[in-house]
């Protein structure tokens, strides 16, 4: 029974595919972008415990991310050069947990729009701040000379070990996510997208609920962007611009946050790749790019997921 | 639930079968990777780099050490992280050694840290930022495009002696914007002239009308602007609207031929530094001529602007490094070959040199005027033509050294 229950666990396919991209013909040289991807699975699982489980329409996510860019970044340039990233991860990871605390415990209780706006406003604000602290953030030119070299002892510096350091965080943070997601607590926060008033009804503070998601969901978005700061070797402000958080919820949607758990898997693999493969060949591929969104939406509006779903029913 | 797991797993071996298959290059010989902007609010920028690249391979009949050489293009989209990807993928997939490209300081270093990573060569195309050879230097980069030291001061000395020696700085809030100013500010000081006041803009403004109130009346003999992009774009229009032109001299640190083109001719009235005019002499004039016959959809007529310029430049740096080094394969070689480089056949009056310490590449700064009653492409008239080496940092301003043949 337990090991139908495992094969019949799409996080096995997804992992088995996934460790085995360094081999796949044309993409497995193109490394980076796997590793990429994989940073984008965790920034995008993470954007929809918000979204999809708990209906808050976080539009600045993006920061939480670049937070965790910059938190790093700082790090391990200032606090611990020279020596491994272990530190700097952490501190990432903190980082986009405690400004996603800041605004969430402030903006908890405001609904639709207000919150979506309010998030934005928070990403624009240290956008600017990032964009013209010169001294700390490095302003236009950004944070370089960001060498990774060792996690835990072990040799990352080469693009296929640090492949895999991302694949094993990808790994842990998935499951993670998917047991949060699973849990009495991820069910608490389903009722209150359902129906927030019925949920405190129920005796549930739903405003503690929300901010402790957005908290939650704040550390898993500071790790991805940590880990991204030594993908690029570099941090730019143009991280917290608002178009890093419109990619997420185009990437969410896309695949089918709201439909299943694992539609901002889909999605991020059919955002990041289809944006890399057509821009690769075709000078206006953003119209190209612009038409295959709308076009899905308007097929399966729940997204690609969401079509299976609806197909079964 | 099974055929519900089926159907998504199939869907993300879909997705990766389509990226495996679809995208298959043939072998090439010699690849230059240009990370450059395709689409977005500098297209057009990025456009014109392209074709002085394409126009310097040309010259050199797509060709070098009897290999072709190609140029493969990705699209930069003008943001650091969006063109460190496609730098990865140049190198990582297409196996380009050369990397060249970028129109803003920012995308440069991204690109810069990809080129150090994976040890190949980049040149920094059309970035002014002094950072550049300085706290984001390296060895893997030549920076093509003059920096702001160069600009400032290559046009300070004419503009304290014969426009004013009052002068009031409009500034970009933003390091870029910055740097222009402090430049000029060590011009200003070495030349007697007295600061007025200055008003830092932010980025995105498009409204200068209370900022251009409070420069009208500052009794100020030239307004010094450091602006870019669409804000300029917008800043130039309302300066002849508010009528500046009639109370005091405008001097842009760095401008655009491309910017300027599409105003009325009344709203160009500025001095400016910059990097190239097509109508500097005759070689420069017969390249433009050139250049527009080839490219029809040029985003100006005779678009030899300055992104053109370094564009070509870069490429015609590059294709002799190669040359002289005798190898496409080994970098730092090539690397070795093109410092202390000069290039004569560069259409100017002053030789190209390509420092070695800090590897910046030194040509030319040109001050020009705009003459708000030119009707055509000839709206500017070069009044001073600066050798960069007099005007560009000395190693004592900049103490560093990222050479890699001493």
């Amino acid at each position: 029974m337990q090991i139908k229950s495992i094969t019949r666990d799409p996080y096995l396919y997804i992992f088995l595919i996934f460790a085995l991209y360094p081999f796949y013909p044309f993409l497995g040289k193109f490394i980076s972008l796997g590793s990429e991807l994989l940073l984008f699975f965790i920034f995008t699982l993470s954007f929809n415990l918000c979204l999809g489980y708990t209906a808050l329409p976080s539009f600045g996510h993006g920061a939480l991310y670049g937070m965790g860019t910059f938190g790093a970044a700082l790090t391990f340039l200032h606090l611990t050069p020279g020596m491994g990233i272990e530190c700097a991860l952490i501190i990432g990871g903190i980082a986009g947990m405690l400004g996603a605390a800041a605004v969430g415990w402030v903006i908890r209780n405001k609904k639709g729009i207000y919150f979506a706006m309010l998030t934005v406003a928070f990403s624009q604000v240290l956008f600017g701040l990032c964009w013209r602290w010169d001294e700390v953030t490095g302003g236009e030119s950004g944070l370089t000379g960001i060498a990774r070299s060792s996690f835990l002892g072990m040799d990352i510096s080469g693009s296929i070990p640090y492949y895999y350091l991302c694949f094993g965080f990808f790994a842990a943070c998935a499951i993670i996510i998917r047991v949060i997601a699973h849990s009495s607590f991820g069910m608490t926060l389903q009722s209150i997208r359902q129906n927030p008033i019925r949920a405190t009804y129920l005796g549930y503070n739903t405003g503690f609920y929300k901010f402790l998601v957005f908290t939650l969901s704040g550390f898993f978005a500071g790790l991805a962007g940590a880990l991204y700061c030594f993908l690029a070797g570099a941090a730019f402000a143009d991280i917290f611009d608002w178009t890093k958080s419109g990619d997420v919820v185009i990437a969410t949607l896309l695949g089918g946050g709201t439909a299943s758990f694992y539609g901002p898997i889909v999605g991020s693999l059919i955002f990041l790749i289809c944006k890399e493969l057509i821009s690769a060949f075709w000078e206006h591929w953003l119209l190209a790019y612009g038409l295959f969104f709308v076009l899905i939406i308007l097929i399966c509006p729940r997204g690609l997921m969401g079509l299976c779903d609806r197909k079964e029913q | 639930m099974k055929s519900r797991m089926i159907k998504f797993v199939t869907c993300i071996c879909m997705v990766l079968l389509v990226g495996a298959f679809s995208a298959f290059a043939g072998e090439k010989p010699i690849k230059i990777g240009i990370v450059s902007p395709v689409s977005g609010n500098y297209g057009d920028h990025g456009k014109l780099e392209r074709m002085g690249m394409t126009a310097a391979l040309k010259q050199a009949g797509g060709k070098i050490l009897g290999r072709p050489v190609v140029m493969v293009v990705a699209d930069s989209e003008t943001n650091p992280d969006i063109a460190a990807r496609r730098a990865r993928r140049l190198v990582e997939v297409d196996g380009c050694n050369f990397l060249m490209g970028s129109v803003s300081s920012s995308v440069a270093s991204a690109i810069s840290a990809v080129a150090a990573e994976k040890k190949v060569l980049y040149f920094a195309t059309n970035g002014n930022s002094d950072s550049l050879n300085s706290d984001k230097a390296s060895p893997y980069m030549f920076h093509v495009a003059p920096s702001m030291a160069m600009l400032v001061r290559g046009g300070g000395k004419y503009v304290a002696n014969n426009l004013g020696k009052k002068w009031f700085y409009l500034t970009h809030d933003y390091s870029w914007g910055h740097s222009g100013t402090a430049w000029a500010r060590k011009s200003a000081a070495e030349f007697g002239v007295e600061e007025i006041g200055e008003i830092k803009v932010p980025l995105g403004t498009r409204d200068f009308s209370s900022q251009l109130l409070q420069v009208r009346e500052s009794g100020a003999d030239v307004l010094v602007v450091t602006m870019a992009g669409f804000d300029n774009v917008a800043l130039l229009k309302q300066l002849a609207e508010y009528q500046i032109y009639s109370k005091m001299k405008v001097w842009y640190t760095l401008m655009e031929f491309v910017d300027m083109w599409p105003l009325k001719p009344e709203q160009r009235q500025a001095y400016a530094n910059v990097e190239v005019y097509w109508n500097e002499n005759s070689k420069t004039r017969a390249f433009a001529e050139m250049l527009e016959k080839n490219n029809p959809d040029a985003p100006c007529p005779m678009p030899l602007d300055n992104g053109t310029y370094e564009g070509w430049l870069a490429m015609k740096i590059l294709l002799a490094g190669i040359e002289k080094a005798g190898t496409a394969d080994d970098v730092t070689a090539v690397i070795k070959a093109i410092e202390g480089l000069e290039i004569k056949d560069n259409m100017r009056k002053y030789p190209t040199k390509v420092r070695a310490w800090d590897h910046q590449v030194l040509t030319q700064i040109d001050l020009i005027k705009a003459n708000p009653e030119a009707t055509g492409p000839d709206m500017w008239e070069v009044i001073d033509e600066i050798d960069a080496n007099k005007v560009a940092r000395t190693r004592e301003e900049n103490p560093i050294n990222v050479s890699i043949s001493n």
